[in-house]
C-alpha cells in the first residue's frame, strides 16, 4: 500500500490522474480476474477505481486502484 | 407532567445522531468509517424502540398512539379548521409519522447491511435502493420536523424541549391524554 493507503475509510482515498491517462475498467477487470478475483462492481470514487469483489481466497474486498497504474491506493477492511 | 420516559428520549436523540453521522460520513470529510457503525446503532435503536412499543409505559406504547384511518382523517379535518385537540402523547398524524420513520430507518439500515453480505456484496441494485430509501427518509424527517414545529406553534408549547426534558404542561380539559 502507498502512503495514501493508510487512510482507513470510505472516501478517504484519492487519486489525481488526468482522465485521458486512465486505463479502462475492462483492463482492470481483466487484470484482477487473471489474479483470481471475482469482480462484483467497479465504480469511480474520488478519482480512483473502486472495486468490489472477492479475491482468490474468496474474501470480500473493497479496494481503490490508481486508474493509470492500477496500483492499490487503499483498501477498506472487511470483517 | 412527564410524557417521554428516559429511554424514549435516549433512543430519539441517539437516532438523530446516528442518522446525521451516517449521512455526513458519505460526504468525504474523513470519517467515512463511521457509516456502517452509525447504521448499526440506528438499527439497534429501532429494535429497542419496537420492543419498548409493547413493553413501555403509556405514551411509549403503539396501542396508545397508532390510530385507524377514520380517526386520523377526523383529526386532519379538525386540523384544517384549527380545532384539533392538543395531544399529550403523539397526535394521530404524529403517531403514523413515528411509525413511518421507524420503518424508514429500518429499511435504509437493512439494505445497507445487506450490501455487506457475500450475496449482495457490490450489488448495484441494492445500492440504488439504499440511496433512494435514504432520500425518502430525508423527506420523512423534514416532514417530521415541520410537523413538530407546526404543532408547537399551534398549541404554544415547545415540543423539541419536551423531547429533552420528557415533560409537558399539564393536560387541560380538552386535551387528549
Amino acid at each position: 500500500m502507498s502512503a495514501a493507503g493508510s487512510a482507513l475509510a470510505h472516501g478517504d482515498f484519492k487519486c489525481e490522474v488526468p482522465v485521458k491517462e486512465w486505463k479502462s475498467q475492462d483492463d482492470l477487470q481483466d487484470k484482477l480476474k487473471s489474479e483470481g478475483w471475482e469482480i462484483r462492481k467497479i465504480k469511480i470514487d474520488n478519482g480512483c477505481y473502486e472495486v468490489y469483489g472477492f479475491d482468490k481466497m474468496r474474501k470480500r474486498k473493497e479496494v481503490y486502484f490508481n486508474p493509470k497504474t492500477f496500483e492499490v491506493v487503499g483498501e477498506i477492511k472487511q470483517d | 407532567m412527564r410524557v417521554w420516559d428516559p429511554l424514549i428520549r435516549l433512543l430519539h436523540w441517539t437516532l438523530v445522531i446516528a442518522i446525521a453521522t451516517a449521512w455526513l460520513s458519505t460526504l468525504h470529510l474523513g470519517f467515512g468509517w463511521t457509516h456502517e457503525p452509525a447504521g448499526y446503532v440506528a438499527l439497534g435503536v429501532i429494535t429497542v424502540r419496537l420492543i419498548w412499543g409493547f413493553l413501555g409505559g403509556r405514551h411509549a406504547r403503539f396501542t396508545q398512539f397508532v390510530r385507524g384511518p377514520s380517526h386520523v382523517l377526523r383529526y386532519a379535518r379538525l386540523m384544517r379548521h384549527r380545532q384539533e385537540p392538543r395531544h399529550i402523547g403523539h397526535n394521530p398524524l404524529g403517531g403514523w409519522m413515528a411509525i413511518a420513520l421507524l420503518m424508514g430507518v429500518a429499511s435504509v439500515g437493512i439494505t445497507g447491511w445487506l450490501q455487506t453480505t457475500d450475496r449482495y456484496w457490490g450489488s448495484e441494485i441494492l445500492e440504488n435502493v439504499h440511496h433512494q430509501l435514504a432520500w425518502a427518509l430525508v423527506a420523512l424527517i423534514a416532514m417530521h420536523v415541520i410537523g413538530v414545529i407546526a404543532t408547537s406553534l399551534r398549541h404554544r408549547e415547545n415540543l423539541v424541549r419536551s423531547m429533552f426534558t420528557g415533560r409537558k404542561d399539564a393536560a387541560q380539559q380538552d386535551d387528549v391524554v
